[in-house]
């Protein structure tokens, strides 16, 4: 089974600063375009925050139809070269944190740095190694 | 323009016409952004003398380049306009979310003239502006507001919205933002109200240039890190202000019974653990803020039970609290959430409560005046009710609603005795006798009696490593000696102008750009020169330290300026008798009294202010501010 780097957001820690969410774009892209970040935080939850972020369970590359999702350094990444922006697994994906936006020519999708992590000023943000079983939807 | 969006949006609410102008460079590099801009267009726009409650009077909400960025703290909204209550300059600033939407709006400022015929409410939509119908929305309070807004527009926008105290131009009106942050002092809430104008509501998705981006990021991180890793830090992440309840009743500054004391007896009720253990439920952060300091509490159950929402402040706990003798702790949460809904400033309105109370105990006013109200101290039933009634202008309410200092001079008499007001503004929750610089900042202050316009809180429970860095060479320069013991000493009136002068212009500094002061006044993380690399590696023009620090002199002036042109003099920096005469009469102050005269002479030596309070011509020339000298007719010498 592969190894990957997994990152976790708890909701019950997170301020809604929103520094993860500027922090994202600006490593990323290098700009401070908050609807470019790959992380999510949702605020209109009466109970707190919920953090919304890819967990790299991986679904979405095994589900890839043109192989487009490899895993490279522990990172679950798109080859921009193989990606049709079919939209598969924007459609596959359970945490909804991947994406298809005119903005950019692949699917926006974490690409665990860990800047996000780095930042966060209350350790809401997670990062850890951890095996990834392969899921297949149909 | 890096930082600066390039755009200000002007509407004209009288001809219901929306302008898109261009941000003057010159406007944006000497003045930042913030009160800067708001005082120069005010200077520049407005005729003296006109009533603040008029059409004429500009509403400006600015926000700076910093804001919407990742450096800590940056998500503060400035607001401007000729004060109701001080009748001269008026400006609040709070957090939450709207000054960097603003800008990812595409605008550095918003400036609302004229007045509306029927109730409206602007939208702004990335870049687009639009003025629309609130009939439905008048007369409803900030929460419903705020929702039935969401509901209409989108999930995602940010507002200012007004109460209905703002509607019934009650002068102690505020304007909330994102539902629990409050633009309080001031009154603004009633020049929004006597606009017509029931909300701004914003959203906009575009990113803001910065001239060296990676530079900035690392800064900024840098500058996260420095700020987390400070001692003070944790506490305030733990507590927030409420911590302060605790601390300022050990150095009895904590406003008792209209300012008769500096200590109340049950301050134990109201401390941060008991809120902490009994009434939170979560907790906030204004946009972009590493140190969270808005804590969200909920009364479950009890005559009291309410959802309260996010941000019960120090300044809430003393106004609602000690100001009036109450120790009910779900009183005052309610009583908070009463307020922030109807709209109001709650330093002002446990002033003028404190100020009935203790008129009713020395039996100046009786129960015909008070429609039948038992004014006594800690009464939180009085409290509530006064909420209302001011809000609605009812009975009583109606004289209340015009701020202490009206009240008094209507009642007048022995009355006036007992106005602790400043320029016709409350005194917060610092008592001057407890800590000297606080008693000189309230005199001095722009926009009448306020903490947070020199912040000068490094006295307050002595940062001497602080002071020693930022004020031992100038006090060698100047005096001929070193700063410490006496500089550390808050109940000691030497040094105090200097480090007031300097807490001023720093801070008026930081609300151009718009910072918290969190984080460069209390704990003093950052100084000017960490401010003008972020400004540099932001903006693309270099400043230097010097730069910066004549660019918060800059504003300050202007600022002083305004209320000079509007017929106020040295007179008018005073503080109430009772802080002048009437001698603390417990804690370590016990005994003591402002020594306001000495400092206030040795304040105007050092601002190069004649006797009559106006700056001198060579000292407006140096911070460049010549034709507004002249306009006030400074001659040189």
């Amino acid at each position: 089974m592969p190894v990957v780097k997994r990152l976790f957001g708890d909701g019950s820690k997170c301020v809604g600063c929103n520094i993860c969410m500027m922090t994202c774009p600006m490593v990323n892209f290098g700009e401070e375009k908050l609807s470019k970040s790959k992380i999510k935080i949702i605020d209109n939850d009466p109970n707190g925050f919920r953090i919304n972020v890819c967990n790299n369970c991986g679904i979405c590359m095994w589900n890839c139809p043109e192989n487009a999702i490899s895993i490279v350094n522990k990172s679950i990444l798109i080859d921009e070269a193989l990606c049709t922006l079919c939209g598969v697994c924007v459609e596959v994906c359970p945490t909804k944190s991947i994406w298809i936006t005119s903005e950019l020519p692949i699917p926006n999708k974490c690409v665990t740095c860990g800047a996000c992590v780095d930042n966060c000023p209350t350790g809401a943000l997670k990062m850890t190694e951890m095996e990834i079983k392969p899921i297949y939807k149909v | 323009m890096y930082g600066w969006m390039g755009r200000i949006l002007r509407v004209n609410l009288s001809e219901e016409k929306i302008k898109y102008e261009v941000t003057p460079e010159h406007l944006a590099q000497k003045y930042i952004g913030g009160n800067g801009f708001g005082a120069r267009i005010l200077w520049d726009e407005l005729r003296k003398g006109i009533d603040p409650l008029s059409p004429e009077n500009k509403l400006i909400f600015a926000a700076g380049p910093l804001n919407g960025t990742l450096w800590p703290s940056s998500g503060r909204l400035h607001a401007a306009a000729k004060g109701p209550l001080s009748n001269a300059w008026g400006e609040g600033n709070c957090g939450g979310g709207f000054a960097p939407y603003l800008k990812f709006a595409g605008f550095d400022a918003v400036i609302i003239e004229g007045t509306s015929k029927k109730p409206v409410y602007l939208y702004i939509d990335d870049g687009v502006a639009e003025i629309r119908s609130a009939e439905n929305l008048w007369g409803k309070d900030v929460w419903e507001t705020h929702d039935l807004l969401k509901k209409e527009i989108r999930e995602d926008i940010h507002t200012a919205i007004i109460g209905p105290a703002g509607e019934n131009k009650v002068r102690i009106a505020s304007i909330m933002v994102d539902k629990y942050a409050a633009i309080a002092r001031s009154g603004l809430g009633a020049v929004m109200g006597s606009k017509k104008l029931k909300a701004i509501a914003v959203y906009g998705t575009r990113k803001i240039r910065l001239h060296n981006k990676y530079k900035f990021y690392e800064k900024s991180v840098e500058a996260i890190k420095k700020l987390l890793s400070h001692p003070f830090s944790e506490s305030v992440k733990k507590y927030g202000t409420t911590i302060l309840v605790n601390l300022m009743n050990e150095i009895a500054r904590y406003p008792t019974r209209n300012l008769q004391s500096g200590y109340f007896e049950e301050f134990e009720k109201l401390s941060a653990e008991i809120l902490k253990d009994s009434y939170r439920v979560g907790e906030g952060s204004c946009y972009g803020c590493p140190l969270h300091c808005k804590k969200r509490h909920k009364v479950l159950s009890g005559r009291y039970a309410c959802e309260g929402g996010y941000g019960l402040e120090y300044e809430t706990l003393d106004a609602y609290g000690g100001r009036i003798g109450n120790s009910n702790l779900e009183a005052i949460i309610y009583a908070n959430q009463l307020t922030n809904r109807l709209g109001m400033d709650t330093d002002d309105v446990g002033g003028v409560v404190g100020f009935m109370m203790e008129l009713y105990e020395k039996g100046i006013i009786n129960k015909e005046f008070t429609n039948g109200l038992e004014f006594k101290w800690g009464d939180p039933e009085i409290l509530i009710k006064s909420i209302e009634m001011i809000a609605y202008r009812r009975g009583i309410g109606d004289l209340m609603a015009e701020g202490t200092h009206r009240l008094a001079l209507r009642i007048g008499g022995e009355a006036l005795i007992y106005d602790m007001t400043v320029k016709g503004v409350d005194i917060p929750s610092q008592d001057g006798r407890a800590q000297k610089s606080m008693g000189l900042s309230h005199a001095v202050a722009n926009r009448g009696a306020d903490h947070l316009t020199s912040a000068e809180f490094l006295s307050e429970v002595g940062w001497p490593d602080a002071i020693l860095e930022r004020f031992e060479e100038r006090a060698k320069k100047i005096y001929g000696r070193s700063i410490m013991p006496e500089g550390a000493d808050r109940l000691s009136p030497v040094f105090k102008p200097l480090m007031v002068i300097d807490s001023e212009n720093f801070a008026a500094l930081v609300d151009s750009l718009v910072l918290c002061k969190f984080v460069t006044h209390w704990p003093p993380v950052f100084y000017f020169k960490d401010i003008a690399e972020a400004l540099t590696y932001a903006t693309g023009i270099r400043y230097t330290e010097e730069d910066v620090r004549v660019i918060g002199e800059r504003i300050y002036l202007l600022e002083r300026a305004f209320n000079l042109r509007e017929g106020l003099s040295s007179k008018d920096d005073r503080l109430p008798e009772r802080l002048l005469r009437e001698p603390a009469p417990a804690g370590p102050c016990k005994g003591h009294v402002v020594e306001l005269d000495d400092m206030l002479k040795e304040y105007y030596r050092l601002r190069c202010y004649d006797d009559r309070g106006y700056p001198s011509y060579e000292k407006m020339k140096e911070v460049g501010l010549e034709d507004v000298a002249k306009e006030l007719g400074i001659q040189p010498y």
